[in-house]
């Protein structure tokens, strides 16, 4: 008797689960004639707390200049900047909280490239724009619809750390320290790529999990190696460790590392020693009078709290910089897509983004129906330690070494 | 044969870290019977009360040091008497989980008041070196070892010469008979979440010293529980020896077996699960560790 | 009288036992189908990671509650199901119904792997022996070619002939119907007589060894569904996000399950749904909040935001410095006094 009704109870639920058709039908997801909704996602919270807070600073400053200037087409935007935690599984219930509970238009920023790869079904599911900021490879190769990334990727910056080594020095031996995760994974790829290219070779790797700061054994694994030149895909506290380590050790290895790490903190960590780090960046150091970036700081002043943004010496300006682009490529895909916004009209308008001018902040930005990124140029910075700030020594270039 | 050297001293740096924070384990859990998972919150904290004092402050580091050593103390017992006492006699399910809890929320306290930054605490020893022939040890660990051998006699001599020592061992033996004879079982219990509160300051700030000042800093912790367990939860000695252990197996480990590729597997860094290879075999063969006492069970 | 009182051993250990819990039942069973047609899509997500979550929470409550086995390495093992998932239906394209057994004895043989060690150690060493084979779990899957490290992998959809389960509300029922049978196998197990060795083991195992428990048979045992239960979940889990990750099952996954337990009361099945249920509602929970006092008080929202990790923190040494029984104790107290009102017992 209990068995038969328990069967049968499931057989109706199991009918339910066929019956129910959940199509919620209406217009345009976060769109009304007056207002669009767009996403951020940063990290307040978590392990990478340090960056989310100016990203986000960014994209309310702008958004708090559009709506002021009258909007888009009418609309205003209504921006919603959720915590992502950084990792993936709280990444994934700030995406579902901001696509289902929000209901936004686009997620118009992503911090952090797992967390990232784990919501673009999710954001595929409910056709929405995603632009995720340190985009891997997986993002652009084969390229997805609903993906674009407004600056160059650690692949090709990494390739074109290598090749501005072997630019300068063909003979130059070539060590890698890189975090043993997607991120520096996809360094070392872009870095083998390009000596390959070039006719050279890595001549030593040395992996750290994410988090490790005691480089001892690495770095005494490259100097075995002989290496002259070391390629750093670290983040900050690493790129300082790394650069103590090469004090104490008293060896005069030449470094040369990814965007993130080009931040004034760099400076308070590694103090005068710090000399002499380059590293490769898509945006210009925020300290140059380059037209972009008193734009900029100028909008800053006005509708956001320049004091303790660009205006505070120790901020690390590049990632106001990296929100401001993002923010700013989305808007003009907005501009293209019209007034009949939907989240077809949106991918075209982002396609018919061309050749957007950034001032020398970054590369101008230009998506196309067959590159959802924007451009793989980037820049090259040596640090100052006299000053204290960073200082280009190589203009906006593209790496000559062919993305498989 | 220089290169072994260099290997086994950079091990014995991080693995004397890993001994103090084990020591702190040991401890609370001989006298307590809890295993504290926020021992390495402990040490977070300690090395940002330093930091505090000796960078925002300005206070000269050996001022804040003491400072620092003195305030971990107490957070040990605040800890205790706001959280642990209540928990005598519960599983040790609960403990865990409410010092798993009580860790995430040290982690988010120290996240609001110092931020999510990477700091440096400049020390008077920071990027100088001593050379003995050719090899190059950093002063910094120099004196990490130094500190953890001084330590670790005096623990050995307190533990088996001192009164307290004694009475705190008889408790850890049983606790109902120890206050039967008189023995402020309490106090005990206090003193030793001060004792690892004091461990997990001084090896927050050895940390430090080697690396920067910041939250994640309290991972460290989980490499000691493993280093505690190896050499055996309830034996001062084994904690030490643990922490050593798994010092040098994770500088070998890094030095000879990451970054290797295979077909169709790539080692990378390794050395953050050697530890752990390791205390599975070892568990595999001594289940209670390299020292621990193997428990006579009645039913 | 024969209702009143429990007159032999099949009324005690009936699986529902009186009108009362019927009734209870059915009325749940009818909110239960009803809910997915009211709720909005976002609260209908909040319901599906809780039935996902019942799923694994059931497993480990058999294993830590019932035998008394701690493990630390319940998040590696929804892991694995999830990653065994993901590969068969992927490359061999095994159907869903296939592949989520599988997902589950996958799990399984990798649970007995684990639980083989731990007839040697007990308390900690056990806690700590689960621990590091968590940490190698995760350690294999970002270097294994064949997971494809950090970005992970594809998980396809499911399909039912021409049906596809895409929308919140299919995941619903799929999900519910699982749980529903897991909870149902997991009240069976825990009153036959495998669910009484482990209890006996729990208690004290030289005593159930003396009485002619095999410990090998039911630790192993024990392990082994455990495991099965955290595989389903697992599958569910990939197939829900349609994308893993190997940050999907890190440490915090299988702390969260303990927490879950735990909070909702040990050795309970009740225990297990009631903690699953608060555990994920925890961050869920955060959201509402800050939301809340977003535009009236937005540095408390900023607060409450920054503070994230503490919160779950403080509902944990809340709950158990209050009721160190849990959820489980709470839901007690509250039918004794309704039960002997107005007395006090």
């Amino acid at each position: 008797m209990k068995t038969r009704i328990l069967i049968g109870g499931l057989a109706l639920l199991s009918a339910l689960l066929f019956v129910a058709n959940g199509a919620w039908a209406g217009q345009v997801r976060g769109v009304t004639d007056t207002e669009v909704k767009i996403a951020c996602l940063v990290d307040l919270s978590g392990p990478g707390k340090y960056g989310g807070p100016p990203i986000a600073d960014a994209f309310r400053t702008y958004v708090a200049w559009i709506n002021d200037t009258g909007g888009i087409h009418g609309r205003k935007i209504n921006l919603i900047v959720e915590d992502n935690g950084i990792l993936p599984n709280t990444t994934m219930i700030a995406a579902r909280k901001v696509l289902l509970k929000d209901e936004v238009f686009a997620l118009a920023f992503n911090l952090g490239s797992a967390g990232s790869s784990a919501i673009l079904p999710l954001c595929e599911q409910h056709q929405a724009v995603l632009m995720p900021h340190g985009a891997n490879k997986e993002f652009f190769i084969p390229g997805n619809k609903w993906v674009f990334v407004p600056h160059t990727v650690q692949y090709s910056m990494a390739s074109r750390a290598v090749e501005y080594i072997l630019e300068t020095n063909p003979k130059a031996r070539i060590g890698m320290i890189y975090q043993d995760d997607g991120f520096g994974k996809e360094g070392l790829d872009g870095a083998r790529a390009a000596a390959a290219y070039m006719g050279s070779q890595i001549v030593q790797v040395a992996p750290y999990r994410t988090g490790t700061i005691d480089f001892s054994s690495h770095m005494s694994a490259m100097r075995d190696a002989k290496v002259d030149w070391i390629v750093l895909w670290t983040y900050l506290p690493q790129s300082a460790a790394i650069i103590k380590q090469k004090t104490v050790m008293n060896w005069d290895v030449k470094l040369i590392s990814n965007n993130t790490t080009g931040v004034p903190p760099l400076f308070a960590l590694a103090g005068a020693e710090a000399d002499g780090y380059m590293l490769v960046t898509p945006y210009a150091p925020g300290w140059m009078d380059l037209p972009g970036i008193i734009r900029i700081k100028d909008l800053t002043k006005k509708y956001g709290d320049y004091e303790k943004t660009l205006g505070n010496p120790s901020y690390p300006d590049y990632l106001y910089m990296a929100g401001w682009g993002y923010i700013e490529a989305f808007v003009q895909g907005l501009r293209m897509a019209g007034r009949d916004l939907t989240p077809e009209s949106i991918v075209t308008g982002l396609e018919r983004v061309r050749d957007f001018d950034m001032g020398g902040v970054s590369p101008n930005i230009s998506f196309s129906p067959d590159s959802h990124v924007s451009s793989f140029s980037s820049l090259v910075l040596r640090a100052n330690g006299e000053k204290g700030r960073f200082e280009i020594i190589d203009p906006i270039k593209e790496p000559k070494t062919p993305i498989q | 044969m220089e290169k072994i050297i260099e290997i086994v001293l950079s091990g014995l740096s991080m693995g004397s870290i890993y001994s103090l924070l084990a020591l702190g384990f040991v401890l609370i859990f001989k006298s307590t019977g809890v295993l504290n998972f926020a021992q390495g919150e402990f040490a977070m904290v300690g090395a940002f009360i330093c930091y505090t004092f000796a960078s925002l402050m300005k206070l000269p580091y050996l001022v804040a040091f003491p400072i620092a050593i003195v305030l971990g103390a107490v957070l040990g017992v605040v800890i205790y008497a706001l959280f642990l006492r209540r928990m005598i006699g519960e599983s040790i399910f609960s403990t865990i989980m409410l010092t798993v809890g009580l860790a995430s929320i040290l982690t988010s306290t120290a996240g609001l008041i110092w931020g999510h930054d990477v700091y440096l605490l400049a020390s008077p020893f920071t990027n100088k070196v001593v050379s003995i022939r050719g090899i190059i040890l950093s002063q910094g660990a120099l004196y990490t070892i130094l500190v953890s051998l001084i330590l670790f006699i005096v623990f050995l001599r307190f533990f088996n010469h001192s009164l307290l020592g004694i009475s705190m061992k008889g408790t850890a033996e049983d606790t109902d008979t120890a206050g039967l004879m008189g023995i402020n079982v309490r106090m005990i219990h206090m003193i030793a979440w001060a004792i690892g509160g004091i461990v997990a300051a001084l090896a927050g700030m050895f940390l430090a010293e080697q690396s920067f000042v910041r939250l994640e800093m309290s991972h460290v912790g989980i490499k000691a529980m493993a280093a505690a367990i190896l050499g055996g939860m309830d034996s001062i000695a084994g904690a030490v020896l643990g922490g050593v252990i798994v010092g040098i197996v994770e500088s070998f480990a890094s030095s000879y077996l990451s970054g290797l590729e295979f077909a169709n597997f790539h080692t990378g860094d390794i050395k953050e699960v050697a530890a752990f290879a390791v205390m599975i075999l070892v568990l595999m063969i001594r289940p209670q560790g390299i020292f621990g006492k193997e428990k006579v069970e009645r039913v | 009288m024969g209702r009143k009182f429990k007159t032999s051993y099949q009324q005690d250990s009936a699986l529902f036992q009186n009108l009362w819990v019927k009734s209870w039942l059915a009325i749940a069973i009818v909110v239960l189908c009803v809910l997915p047609f009211v709720l909005k899509p976002y609260e209908l997500s909040i319901m599906n990671g809780i039935g996902i979550a019942v799923i694994g929470a059931l497993g480990l409550n058999l294993l830590t509650g019932y035998t008394g086995q701690i493990s630390l390495c319940h998040g590696a093992l929804v892991g694995i199901g999830a990653y065994s998932t993901a590969l068969l239906s992927a490359n061999l394209g095994l159907h869903f119904l296939v592949s989520l057994p599988l997902s589950g004895l996958m799990a399984a043989a990798l649970g007995l792997i684990v639980g083989v060690p731990s007839l040697r150690l007990k308390g900690l060493y056990l806690a700590l022996g689960t621990l590091a084979f968590g940490f190698i779990f995760e350690y294999v899957i970002l270097h294994w070619n064949l997971t494809q490290g950090e970005m992970g992998l594809a998980v396809p959809r499911i399909q039912f002939a021409s049906f596809v389960v895409e929308t919140e509300r299919h995941f619903y029922f799929l999900i519910l119907i699982t749980a529903a049978l897991a909870t149902l196998a997991a009240k069976n197990i825990a009153r036959s007589k495998i669910g009484r060795c482990f209890v006996a083991i729990c208690d004290r195992d030289i005593a159930a060894e003396a009485m002619g428990i095999s410990l090998t048979k039911y630790k192993i045992m024990a392990f082994g569904i455990s495991a099965f239960y955290a595989g389903l979940a697992g599958c569910l889990l990939a197939h829900y996000q349609q994308w893993i990750v190997p940050g999907n099952f890190d440490l915090m996954l299988s702390i969260s399950y303990i927490a879950m337990i735990i909070m909702g009361g040990l050795g309970t099945v009740l225990g297990s749904i009631l903690g699953a249920g608060l555990i994920t509602l925890i961050p869920h929970g955060i959201v509402y909040l800050t939301d809340a006092f977003k535009d009236v008080w937005p540095g408390l929202s900023g607060l409450i935001v920054s503070f994230k990790l503490g919160v779950f923190g403080l509902v944990i040494v809340g709950t158990l410095l209050f009721e160190p029984r849990g959820l489980f104790g709470i839901y007690q107290r509250i039918k004794v006094y309704w039960k002997t009102w107005p007395f006090k017992y």
